[in-house]
């Protein structure tokens, strides 16, 4: 694989940071440039480098059993960091993940006085990325060093580029929260999930690419937070991790993964009396069935969290999430409850302690359901499963793939 | 705890940087002061900023429930490491460390035009100091600002500070080796061990103590390789690793665990034809002999020699006794580590390559499996005196010294 040098240009009050892949693979339907777009008014923010390109790709390259071969300037610091986090990654899933050789065209980092220093984090409207907000905006009390000034809202890697409507009313909704916290939404798109889509899961790729999305603004960001997926006594293989992300930094933009030291429930907990999460919350994952910031209240994302601020006691005020929620609800998430995620194991205690008795028949039902569903599940030979999901989900209807982009997008 | 402002001494050859240190209440085995001492011609590169300090004592302060107070200069990329470090240690042992508050008086960071940009890797001699050493070599780091220029010996780490003679006789062995590579090593004394003995095993504090180390040299380094101690604990809780060193960085010197992917083995088969490693590996727990070779005797010598017996290297290593018996694979399972998988690659490569070597292999495994059975099975008042007859001896408290190095400035202090 041969990352070009990238090319920036201006398009429709865009500024678009492109680079020209080539690939030796025939098999897999990937775009013929990777391409980041950013409002005109960062035009002094965005790079012209190549680190950015490279650690979005690098994933697919070992995928793909290919050789990387980087054109234009990469940071040092990141081709030492990369060295290690390939290896990770191949340590994880040597099956997927293959050690390949990178090849460097200019090992130079970027010039100090061209550097941004501002803080940003990655954003979703998640329950991670509301509380890395709530602990970092910048009248929030923290250390000035590590306070945030911006949060980065991508298109096209848990909203399809087609779905405009539902980006813009999710950001619109994002603007409006965080403005008066002092933190200014960038929105970004970029066709970088087609590069992984059917061949990489989003759960492995996902941190490599909000990394690389903000690492095109260097011009602007000097430490960029990732909102932590796992507790730190949870911690697995996972595209994003405590364990990982630190490697992607270059010499002047450093990746910070943050909150690890508290687990789902706790920062539910933590931002469930907070109004511009009350207001916006966003954690659904059905792309059908969601609208802006509204969830579906369906799929086991929605449910679960629901259930969380249900024991609570704050799932009323959660104006995106369709109400009432009564304690018989809780049911809904049964058929659906993922054994070995964040779910009962952890709310049962706390609803014990919480005096919240009449959940805990439900709590219950639901962990149970889940364990059954477990092992049915796992009764399945893999074969089976596999063509089954084929069948029904192939990786031609997956909306990120490259048949379902516009080819008049990007750059 | 109160660390106070660290002040630099020259005396006897040696720069001394070190800091008064003040608990709320008395504990046993606690110096009143916290040193670091270097070589002389190192005056101009130790610093008297309080990142070591606070570095090193973080850990010692969650276990007592202190909160820890810091009176001099403090990088504030330090400080934000240091709280999630605390969060990462209360959250993977909540019994051993509490969440105490961490406060400075001075928070700012250490001007980048007053730091050279070395690369130091800390060095005891052992396989992953020598794995590290090896991969950051110019041969084989192709990028020119990650290689070593540095190594940094400690004594206080794993010599205590009343083995003089073992120590120097390493440092000069080890000064011969890095000068021989073009490298400078570096050699420190610390008492910091001295704060953890009987509270925090050496395992959990491993990178407070290297890292703060190399802290005091701040205006010579920009990048300090922790050399990762095995592939289970970048994933694993454990006192050096991949999510952990790097928190102790600071705005002009960074911390990286290094290799963290490499199991032991995976080491020994990159170095075994490096006549470096051949000639200076050293291993030995053998704490209280006084000499500087490897014991041959030792878990940890055995560990090495068996693996590199069946690397089929171990004639080429001039530092361990050879050829082995079927008596020391036997004496290699007394003391053998279940559930690492250490065993399981032994017997794996046994399998593939020396199958001549399964017997002996096994006969060790079957001992190390049926010690490791009792162990469980056992109740405690049978299992303590086969923990004596089969565990390694507690060399803990041999860091322990009472007057080491300052004893005079103590008594000063307390008038």
């Amino acid at each position: 694989m041969i990352i070009n040098p990238p090319e920036i240009r201006r398009k429709n009050g865009w500024i678009c940071v492109a680079s020209k892949i080539v690939t030796e693979q025939t098999e897999y339907d990937l775009p013929e440039t990777l391409w980041f777009e950013y409002p005109e008014k960062y035009t002094n923010a965005v790079t012209d480098r190549s680190d950015a390109f490279v650690v979005g790709l690098t994933l697919t390259a070992m995928k793909l059993q290919e050789k990387l071969e980087v054109r234009g300037s990469v940071s040092p610091r990141l081709a030492f960091g990369l060295d290690e986090w390939r290896q990770v990654f191949n340590r994880w899933d040597p099956e997927v993940f293959s050690l390949i050789d990178v090849q460097y065209e200019r090992l130079f980092p970027l010039d100090e006085n061209r550097a941004g220093t501002a803080g940003a984090a990655s954003f979703s409207g998640g329950v991670d990325s509301f509380y890395t907000v709530m602990q970092r905006f910048p009248s929030s009390g923290v250390l000035p060093e590590y306070g945030i000034q911006y949060a980065l809202f991508v298109h096209g890697f848990d909203i399809p580029l087609s779905d405009e409507e539902n980006y813009h009313l999710a950001a619109q909704g994002f603007e409006g929260a965080l403005a008066p916290l002092g933190v200014e939404l960038i929105p970004c798109r970029t066709n970088l999930h087609a590069f992984s889509a059917g061949l990489i899961p989003w759960g492995m790729a996902h941190g490599s690419a909000l990394i690389s999305a903000g690492m095109v603004l260097s011009g602007l960001i000097g430490k960029f937070f990732i909102p932590s997926s796992y507790k730190y006594n949870r911690l697995r293989p996972w595209g994003s991790s405590p364990l990982i992300d630190h490697l992607l930094c270059t010499e002047l933009f450093q990746v910070i993964h943050d909150g690890a030291s508290m687990g789902r429930l706790q920062k539910v907990k933590a931002i469930s009396n907070w109004p511009p999460a009350q207001n916006n919350l966003r954690v659904c994952t059905n792309l059908k069935r969601r609208h802006g910031v509204e969830n579906c209240s369906r799929c086991e994302k929605c449910l679960r969290t629901m259930t969380m601020l249900k024991v609570v006691g704050r799932i009323k005020e959660f104006k995106t999430f369709k109400q009432p929620y009564r304690d018989v609800d809780i049911l809904r998430w049964a058929p659906v409850y993922e054994l070995g995620g964040v779910g009962v194991p952890q709310l049962w205690p706390y609803a014990h302690e919480k005096k919240e008795y009449t959940v805990m028949p439900f709590l219950a039902v639901v962990y149970l359901t889940g364990l059954v569903r477990h092992w049915i599940l796992k009764l399945i030979p893999r074969g089976l499963f596999g063509w089954l999901k084929e069948k029904f989900y192939p990786a031609g209807k997956d909306p990120f793939a490259t048949r379902n982009l516009d080819p008049g997008d990007g750059c | 705890m109160i660390v106070h402002q660290p002040e630099i001494q020259v005396q006897n050859g040696e720069v001394c940087v070190s800091a008064r240190v003040e608990t709320r209440n008395r504990y046993a085995h606690f110096p009143k002061i916290l040193f670091y001492k270097f070589p002389e011609r190192y005056a101009e590169n130790v610093t008297d900023r309080a990142d070591a300090f606070a570095a090193g004592l973080l850990l010692v302060a969650m276990n007592l429930g202190e909160d820890l107070h810091i009176r001099g200069s403090l990088s504030p990329r330090l400080f934000y490491g240091m709280e999630e470090y605390r969060n990462l240690f209360s959250v993977w042992w909540p019994d051993l460390f509490k969440p105490v508050n961490i406060e400075s008086e001075v928070l700012e960071p250490l001007s980048v035009q007053n730091v050279k940009k070395g690369v130091i890797s800390t060095f005891s001699g052992g396989v992953d100091s020598l794995h590290t050493l090896w991969r950051s070599l110019p041969q084989n780091q192709p990028i020119p600002g990650a290689r070593v220029t540095h190594g940094l010996f400690i004594q206080g780490f794993d010599i205590p500070l009343s083995q003089v003679d073992k120590f120097n006789q390493l440092r000069e062995k080890f000064e011969a080796l890095y000068a021989g590579l073009g490298l400078d090593l570096i050699s420190a004394k610390t008492n910091l061990r001295e704060f953890f003995v009987g509270r925090i095993e050496i395992s959990k504090c491993q990178s407070a103590l290297l890292s703060s180390a190399a802290l005091t040299l701040s205006p010579l380094i920009s990048r300090l390789y922790i050399p990762s101690t095995g592939a289970d604990h970048y994933v694993m809780p454990h006192g050096t690793s991949l999510v952990g060193d790097r928190l102790f960085s600071t705005e002009t010197l960074e911390v990286f665990h290094h290799c963290a992917t490499y199991t032991r083995f995976e080491k020994y088969l990159e170095i075994a034809d490096w006549d470096i490693a051949q000639n200076h590996l050293r291993v030995c727990l053998d704490i209280h002999g006084n000499k500087s070779e490897n014991c041959s005797n030792c878990w940890k010598c055995y560990r090495t020699m068996i693996d590199l017996d069946v690397l089929g290297k171990l004639e080429q290593f001039s530092v361990f006794r050879h050829p082995l018996t079927v008596m020391d694979y036997i004496r290699w399972g007394r003391w053998m580590k279940v559930g690492y998988g250490f065993e399981k690659t032994v017997l794996k490569h046994c399998w593939k390559v020396r199958k001549e070597l399964l017997f002996p292999a096994l006969m060790g495994i079957s001992v190390g499996y049926f010690r490791d059975f009792l162990l469980k099975v056992l109740p405690q008042w049978v299992q303590l005196p086969i923990q004596r007859l089969v565990s390694p001896p507690k060399t803990e408290i041999l860091f322990v010294t009472t007057d080491a190095g300052l004893s005079d400035r103590e008594d000063n202090d307390d008038h």
